[in-house]
């Protein structure tokens, strides 16, 4: 169980990271994408993570007295970026409005890296505690 | 002089093979008989909490050192009981095989 | 017999150290998933302190019970607790997340150590058991 449990935990920390990789690459390519369904420009995705607890009273008694780990983690939803957007002068391209201006989406290369990263370090984090617990089960396979 | 004759007394049913009174209850670790019987109870009950220890595994909710744990000390009670019982058969050939 | 084969006092001592290293072993797991989370304060477990204790009792004079209602003095190696506690330390972060992945990482290597360490142990006390029980044979 508690082996088993840990593998699981590790999981769903590889599958929040692959997910937020997945909105980072997303945000990535479309840094320059002026026109959306919805209309507009492409909003910046950004992940919201949030610990994973075991159903339950245990939560809300806190860890006080607790026997049990958390559970992991889980992607609670992705938010759009509601801030302004870029304006740059360009009245040439066709999505320009009345005064020339283009709104571009709020996608800094950099902060994008920064956060892929991240991710990234996060990913082969949980991988390594997954290849431990595995070989502490094996060799408990041995007693 | 008086020679006072041998007389075979007749071998009554109650003499011979009369069990030894039981020692009062309580004791029962007293006699040989009761201490093999405790330790196979003993062995019983650890082979029993190893097979639900397999079982809570299989349902998922038991470790799994905690499970190879309950499984070796059943298998390590066995033997110990097994042997017990080889040595007390050679025992007991030993006393049959002497002359009287 | 056979219940005081394994109520050896070093039995016991292995038994719950395995159960509290696979404890730790998902706590570690549970702090480096959530090493991006805001808001989120990484768990310990808590459990060498305890048998620490435990074992210094053993070898101590220990309190004297002349009376069934007096309480026993310290605790025996079956009633450690193992605990899983929060450190809410304030961390360096701006997201509120004191996981240090470092740290954890090393953790994971001692624990992982130690748990195939006393499942070894483990193994061989049951084996020589065997071999004694056997005759060498």
């Amino acid at each position: 169980m508690s082996l088993f449990s840990t593998l699981r935990i590790s999981s769903t920390g590889l599958t929040a990271n692959r997910l937020w990789l997945d909105t980072i690459a997303s945000n990535i390519a479309n840094a320059n994408t002026t026109r959306t369904p919805e209309g507009g420009p492409y909003r910046r995705q950004d992940v919201i993570l949030a610990p994973q607890g075991r159903a339950g009273f245990s939560q809300f008694l806190g860890s006080a007295n607790s026997t049990t780990a958390g559970q992991g983690v889980t992607v609670a939803g992705i938010a759009k970026d509601t801030s302004a957007p870029r304006m740059i002068y360009n009245p040439d391209h066709p999505d320009a409005d009345a005064n020339g201006y283009v709104a571009m989406p709020n996608i800094n290369i950099v902060t994008e890296m920064v956060n892929m990263i991240a991710a990234q370090r996060a990913y082969e984090a949980n991988v390594t505690v997954i290849g431990a617990a595995k070989s502490m089960a094996v060799k408990s396979l041995e007693i | 002089m008086d020679i006072t004759p041998l007389r075979l007394n007749p071998i009554s049913a109650g003499t011979l093979g009369a069990p030894k009174a039981e020692s009062p209850a309580g004791n029962a670790l007293d006699t040989f008989s009761g201490i093999l019987n405790n330790e196979i109870h003993q062995v019983d009950a650890v082979q029993k909490s190893a097979d639900t220890a397999v079982e809570k595994f299989i349902a998922g909710e038991l470790d799994i050192h905690d499970v190879m744990i309950e499984v070796e000390k059943a298998s390590v009670a066995m033997q110990l009981t097994v042997q017990l019982r080889n040595k007390v058969m050679e025992a007991y050939q030993e006393v049959m095989r002497m002359q009287v | 017999m056979i219940d005081q084969l394994f109520s050896n006092d070093t039995f016991v001592a292995l038994q719950k150290g395995l159960d509290a290293s696979s404890l730790k072993q998902q706590v570690i797991a549970n702090n480096v998933a959530n090493i991006n989370t805001p808001g989120y304060k990484k768990q310990d477990v808590s459990f060498e302190d305890e048998f620490k204790q435990a074992i210094d009792n053993k070898y101590d004079a220990g309190m004297l019970q002349t009376d069934p209602r007096h309480l026993p003095g310290g605790s025996s190696l079956t009633s450690v607790g193992i605990k899983v506690t929060t450190v809410g330390a304030t961390s360096m972060r701006y997201d509120g997340n004191n996981v240090d992945i470092d740290e954890e990482m090393s953790k994971l290597a001692e624990n992982t150590i130690r748990y195939n360490a006393m499942a070894q142990l483990m193994s061989s006390r049951l084996s020589s058991l065997k071999t004694v029980i056997n005759g060498g044979r």
